[in-house]
């Protein structure tokens, strides 16, 4: 704090001198304590700048005096009144109080904020536990934390105990350390925060698989990984994928690790019949180490192993199920079902759509915690058909009256469904040519009198007219857009005889579709030179195998028969090029699924598809129903507008022929 | 064999720590700490509620307001909460490394192109270090900008590489970086220590969204 000082003195040294002559005016710049604020005028100005030193004891106070003379000339008069100059000055001492106020003091608290904690804990499980017993017995060491490392396990030369840790477990690793890792999330249905949390804090699934060392014969793709993630923690789910993306290697792996973390211990799997030879090689393929058990035989045998312990994999067909339902509902004297399973799969699950059917009501019947579907067509025909499918998942979620929009928002939870487009950039294309051809003109005749006859019996027959008289005459028009009755001519079989030239030239193999055993065989005839093989209704099931590797395996063979009914499901046939559908299904679905038996992951190039269709026949008119159906698919499945018509109804049946039905609404198809 | 078993009894022994703050929706912070064992599996899991601090301390703290909300306050109030001692605190923002002078086990932050300092937010990492690579971010970083870092009030650190990884471990303890070095450098093949950062983001997230 700086003191301005102003003083005026007179000297004690020189009493004689007068204040004109010794006056003198000091200034000081003095720094005092705050402790005295008060200025003090007066002559005692020493005094005051000794205790400004004395507050610095360290540091000598520098000073610095001006001074200026301020001598006044003084007359001094004869008269001698003057002399009262002489007389010193008389000083007075006076203090002014230059304090202010002392200011306000505003004191703000900075309290360390309260901070509330919410705790989670989750006891080290038996899985963690399983996994180090295994790991020990294995004699596998130097994994990584986190379960990510084998590599290091090598690197320092110790190698694992297994022949075929491949390149898979490092491309897993790449996956893993590029990000690009798949994560187990929780469904909606799961609530409580808990144990969303017990699903979130999982490591990825990439590590999850290798941390238990799970071998594959081929590196998953990501989409496949995403889908064991999505169908492992649900306990209803439907995995709608195309087919083709692998929905059977997606459903074992999903059970080989359910099974590996002690999720699961018992499983059945339900298929079609002819399908059941094929999951067992999947199995065998991807899960070598799982048991897996058939059901079949003499109903005293597939009693004793529906009721057997510790088969962790049982395979039953569909149509078993309403004949063995006494034996999987038994219960025991407590009232507790005597086989029950914690997963039962439905392979191919649009077979229990109709919920009234014994298939639907044995398989619901089955006790079981999980509960999956597998299909690449939930809805074949309409939105019933996924309320079928719900019955099996969780009953009552669905009805019949939902609208499809909003059906699809209610589902959206359960439901996987990915196409080619999506996840398969490297798929090579499938091409679409609808190849429209005229009739002969001896099928043009034999077609219009058939129509003309056809329709004006179905008028003459009035209100008796059923939708099955309506049906004969469709297959009967269908037939002959086929092959004429009368002279056997055929616009199709032209065209396919030409096409199959140029495929066969270039040592191509192709499939051929119809929906009739009898013009599969007519087709089978003309095209001897190719060496045809069947597959159909009438091939025994044994033989079927045989059927298939023969034409894999054997250039002879160029061309497989196949009726959509027997070739529709199941089946690997990716090195064929060429699929010809000679004449159409009533559902797009079924179409859909023959198309990819060839088009699926590891076509060995292009698929090429050529749907016959004659012009101005029924055909073309049947496509124009296919066409709407797609919609309704393509409403529930990815959210687009809703179609006119969600069903064929009887009035549309009916009116393939400009006719009216009979006055009640029940639908047909 | 004893080896073996010892080598997986190791692994299964370790306990690993993973400290993280996430802005919450509604202003403020929200914290998550997650205990691992040494498979990746989780042990504990521990968050806080929104901690939103006041005008007053923003203005008080300023540049040092995040190093104190997340090193001093939600850190330490989290581990608090937890049963089982863990050997290392990996934390994933710079600001959390003042952690260090709060527990006794090391603390390294797990570098990545998004762990800068909050006041050096808006730019990138390219432009302040002249690159992506977090080891040259943690180098240059510990070269230059650290007088920036010492003024926030972060403690002093060296930087250590496990695998790939390039973490900034706090050495208000000489001895914490050799002790992260021995403890992890067995396992550092392969070993993803931003991972589990990604399960503590989806926990808080989820944690958040169902209140």
């Amino acid at each position: 704090m700086f003191w301005l000082w102003s003083s005026r003195r007179r000297s004690e040294n020189q009493p004689g001198a007068t204040a004109s002559e010794q006056g003198h005016v000091g200034l000081a710049l003095a720094v005092v304590p705050p402790s005295r604020s008060r200025l003090v005028v007066s002559d005692a100005v020493s005094a005051e700048v000794a205790v400004a030193e004395s507050w610095f004891p360290e540091e000598s106070c520098q000073y610095e005096t001006i001074s200026e003379s301020l001598d006044v000339a003084v007359q001094v008069y004869p008269t001698g009144w003057n002399r009262a100059i002489q007389r010193g000055f008389e000083v007075g001492t006076y203090s002014i109080d230059i304090t202010s106020k002392p200011p306000r003091v505003l004191s703000l608290q900075v309290p360390d904020p309260s901070i509330a904690v919410r705790s989670f804990f989750f006891t080290e499980t038996a899985d963690t536990e399983t996994v180090r017993k295994q790991q020990c017995s294995e004699t596998l060491s130097g994994t990584a934390p986190l379960g990510l490392d084998s590599r290091q396990a090598n690197e320092a030369g110790q190698k694992p105990d297994r022949a075929v840790v491949s390149c898979h477990e490092e491309e897993l690793l790449k996956l893993i350390t590029s990000g690009r890792h798949h994560r187990i999330r929780p469904p909606e249905d799961v609530i409580r925060l808990e144990d969303r949390l017990q699903y979130l804090l999982q490591p990825s699934l990439e590590a999850i698989l290798m941390e238990r060392r799970l071998e594959f014969p081929f590196t998953p793709f990501p989409y496949q990984l995403e889908g064991v993630a999505f169908l492992f923690p649900r306990h209803a789910a439907i995995l709608a994928d195309e087919m083709g993306l692998g929905k059977t290697m997606q459903a074992i792996t999903a059970i080989r690790l359910l099974l590996r973390c002690g999720e699961i211990r018992r499983v059945l799997l339900v298929c079609p019949k002819p399908l059941v030879s094929n999951w067992q090689r999947e199995f065998e393929l991807w899960a070598p180490e799982i048991p897996v058990m058939v059901i079949e035989g003499e109903p005293q045998k597939r009693q004793w192993q529906w009721e057997l312990e510790d088969v962790p994999v049982r395979i039953a067909n569909y149509e078993l199920l309403p004949r063995d339902q006494e034996f999987f509902v038994a219960t025991d004297e407590e009232g507790q079902p005597k086989v029950a399973f914690d997963l039962v799969v439905l392979d191919e699950s649009q077979r229990i759509k109709n919920r009234q059917g014994a298939t639907s009501q044995a398989v619901r019947s089955i006790a079981r915690k999980r509960s999956w579907a597998l299909t690449g067509t939930p809805v074949e025909n309409s939105t019933d058909d996924l309320v079928g499918i719900f019955e099996f998942l969780s009953p009552g979620f669905l009805s019949p009256d939902m609208k499809p929009q909003k059906m699809g928002r209610t589902i959206a939870d359960y439901v996987l469904r990915r196409t080619k487009d999506r996840v398969l950039s490297d798929l090579p294309p499938k091409i679409l040519r609808d190849a429209e051809v005229e009739l002969t003109p001896e099928q043009r005749e034999t077609y219009d009198l058939a129509e003309r006859d056809g329709v004006l019996r179905l008028t003459e027959l009035g209100e008796a007219v059923t939708i099955q008289h309506v049906f004969e005459l469709v297959i009967r028009l269908k037939q002959i857009c086929n092959f004429d009755p009368a002279t056997g001519t055929s616009a199709k079989m032209e065209r396919l005889e030409a096409d199959l030239e140029e495929i066969a030239r270039s040592g191509r193999k192709a499939i051929i579709f119809s929906q009739w055993v009898a013009t599969l065989e007519e087709i089978g005839h003309r095209l001897e030179r190719y060496n045809p093989l069947y597959f159909h209704g009438r091939t025994p099931v044994r033989q079927r195998d045989d059927v298939i590797r023969r034409f894999r395996e054997n250039p002879e063979h160029r061309v497989l028969l196949m009726s959509y009914g027997a070739g529709s499901v199941g089946l690997n046939l990716q090195f064929v090029n060429y699929v010809f559908l000679f004449d159409r299904w009533w559902n797009p679905a079924v179409e859909d699924q023959a198309i990819n038996r060839a088009h699926r992951i590891g076509a060995a190039g292009p698929v090429i598809v050529t749907r016959f269709l004659t012009v101005e026949t029924i055909e073309q008119r049947i496509n124009m129903v296919l066409e709407q159906k797609r919609q309704l698919f393509e409403t529930i499945f990815s959210g687009a507008v809703e179609p006119k018509k969600l069903a064929l109804t009887q009035e549309e049946i009916f009116g393939l022929f400009d006719l009216r039905g009979p006055s009640n609404h029940a639908r047909a198809a | 064999m004893s080896e073996n078993h010892d080598s997986v009894g190791n692994r299964l022994a370790l306990r690993l720590g993973f400290f993280s703050v996430r802005p919450h929706t509604d202003g403020g912070f929200i914290g998550g700490y997650l205990i691992l064992n040494g498979v990746g599996r989780p042990l504990e899991f521990h968050c806080t509620t929104p901690v939103k601090p006041t005008r007053t301390q923003e203005i008080l703290y300023g540049a040092t307001l995040k190093p104190y909300l997340f090193g001093e306050q939600i850190a330490p109030a989290l581990i608090a909460k937890a049963k089982t001692a863990v050997q290392i605190v990996f934390v994933s923002q710079w600001e959390s490394l003042c952690l260090a002078s709060q527990v006794s086990e090391p603390v390294a932050l797990v570098c990545s192109e998004h762990t800068m300092p909050s006041h050096l937010s808006g730019t990138s990492v390219s432009e302040t270090t002249g690159s992506d690579d977090p080891l040259r971010t943690a180098t240059l970083l510990q070269s230059q900008p650290c007088v920036v870092l010492e003024q926030i009030g972060l403690p002093p650190w060296e930087t250590v590489q496990i695998g790939k990884h390039h973490l900034a471990v706090a050495t208000i303890r000489p001895e914490a970086s050799t002790q992260v070095r021995e403890l992890l450098s067995p396992w550092e093949t392969g070993l993803d220590l931003l991972e589990p950062f990604e399960r503590i983001e989806a926990a808080l997230e989820e944690a958040s969204r169902r209140g």
